[in-house]
């Protein structure tokens, strides 16, 4: 277990250093989500009903699309020269190498995810810094990176994989996504833990079952 | 399953692969002994690197199995992975990474103790020196190829899988190639090669096969 640890640890460190090289995932999914949420709050205006009425849908549609362009991104460092194989002819099972690209692509959202939540409060005036809209965040973001990671790299030899994935992406991940705009909805307009609970438990059921899916699925993606 | 003296490296029985509706292997069957190097030779497409990406486990056959050192590629991909390096036909390093930042993150994923000072012997013995902090992506397709080469033989493998190994480098690269092949079998490993050069074949192999359409025959040009 300490190796795998260890292995682990080396696989997430290569992922900040690719990142750290191009900083293409953060500043991708960080730009395009800010844009959507500017462009929504000139649009529509930033008044408490809009707030209200659009706010939440606002903010995970940001989340949701540019999140799938990161996780674009992020696929093809694997793919750059044929990489996928020095980590598949390293080794190594293929669950670790899930869990360590996981990883990093969930720091990496998560990193874009506040980004995000700091320019809606500025908007729209919302709390969202509560613990509740960080554990939803939490739940969001493992979900996307542990899905998005098996299927961003099945996509890799696709030669249209930026229409494919978000096609096949975004509509799997609606339930998550459902979960999230209620769960927030709910906590922007004062509601309590009764009227949103049965969300977060389907959002946290939902990780449960596809993100042990994707994990035990990755090796299909990996192999040519 | 484990290594017995008498048994052969490599073993592969009634192999076929088929991509939709074409058919690359046809009930290939190859083995290969402590001290061997078998060359493939055949016309492009005729399904030695398919063949070579089955051993690597980087491919699942359709029909048939192969096993090195005793594991099956399918089943025990990762201990395969322990005794197989491989330089498949594109370059399995990561381009925005250092040729150091590469063989140290394989050599980790090895868990290599020593893998410092296999760095050193390996980037020496290939020419590596003045390149070790140059990203791959800035380097030449030769130079690329060696970092390939200096991947595939870090931690020591007893099975070598080379897919034309020779091609695009210079007369010096290619004495070393010749030499690492030769170190491989001396030392109790085997080595496959694939090549289009019969003087290469020649000067390396000692057991020769063609693949025509899929199937395997001994080469009787090369062999004699």
């Amino acid at each position: 277990m300490p190796g795998a640890l260890q292995v682990l640890r080396v696989l997430v460190a290569k992922d900040f250093r690719l990142e750290s090289r191009n900083r293409d995932v953060v500043l991708s999914v960080v730009l395009f989500a800010l844009l959507v949420v500017a462009l929504f709050a000139i649009s529509i205006g930033t008044s408490q009903s809009v707030a209200e009425v659009a706010g939440p849908g606002i903010l995970w549609a940001g989340f949701a699309f540019s999140g799938v362009i990161g996780l674009a991104r992020s696929a093809s460092h694997e793919q750059a020269g044929g990489s996928a194989s020095l980590v598949m002819l390293a080794p190594v099972s293929s669950e670790l190498v899930w869990l360590g690209k996981t990883v990093g692509n969930a720091v990496f959202l998560g990193v874009s995810l506040m980004a995000i939540l700091g320019v809606y409060a500025l908007f729209y005036d919302a709390a969202v810094f509560r613990w509740e809209v960080f554990l939803i965040s939490l739940i969001v973001v493992i979900g996307f990176s542990g899905i998005g990671t098996l299927f961003s790299a099945m996509m890799l030899k696709v030669r249209a994989r930026e229409t494919l994935l978000p096609m096949m992406f975004l509509p799997l991940t609606s339930p998550l996504l459902l979960a999230a705009v209620s769960v927030t909805d709910a906590l922007f307009t004062g509601q309590g833990w009764s009227e949103y609970g049965t969300w977060m438990s389907l959002a946290l059921a939902f990780d449960g079952v596809f993100v042990t899916g994707s994990a035990l699925l990755y090796h299909h993606a990996l192999e040519e | 399953m484990t290594t017995q003296d008498s048994a052969p490296l490599v073993s592969v029985a009634g192999v076929g692969k088929v991509f939709g509706k074409t058919r690359a292997l046809t009930d290939v069957s190859l083995s290969a002994s402590a001290g061997e190097a078998v060359v493939l030779s055949g016309a492009n497409g005729s399904g030695k690197s398919t063949l070579l990406k089955i051993m690597a486990t980087v491919m699942s056959p359709t029909s048939g199995s192969a096993e090195v050192c005793g594991y099956s590629t399918v089943y025990e991909s990762e201990s395969v992975r322990r005794h197989v390096g491989a330089l498949l036909h594109e370059p399995s390093a990561y381009s925005e990474l250092t040729v150091r930042e590469n063989l140290e993150l394989f050599g980790k994923l090895c868990r290599l103790t020593d893998f410092q000072d296999r760095i050193s012997h390996t980037v020496g013995s290939l020419g590596l020196e003045i390149h070790r902090d140059t990203r791959v992506r800035e380097l030449s397709h030769g130079m690329r190829k060696r970092v390939g080469l200096a991947l595939a033989t870090l931690h020591m493998p007893t099975v070598l899988l080379l897919d034309e190994p020779e091609a695009g480098l210079d007369v010096e690269t290619v004495d070393c190639v010749a030499a690492i092949i030769e170190s491989v079998c001396e030392r109790g490993g085997c080595c496959i090669v694939t090549s289009h050069s019969a003087d290469f074949a020649r000067r390396v192999g000692t057991d020769y096969y063609r693949l025509s359409h899929g199937r395997l025959e001994r080469d009787q040009m090369i062999s004699g």
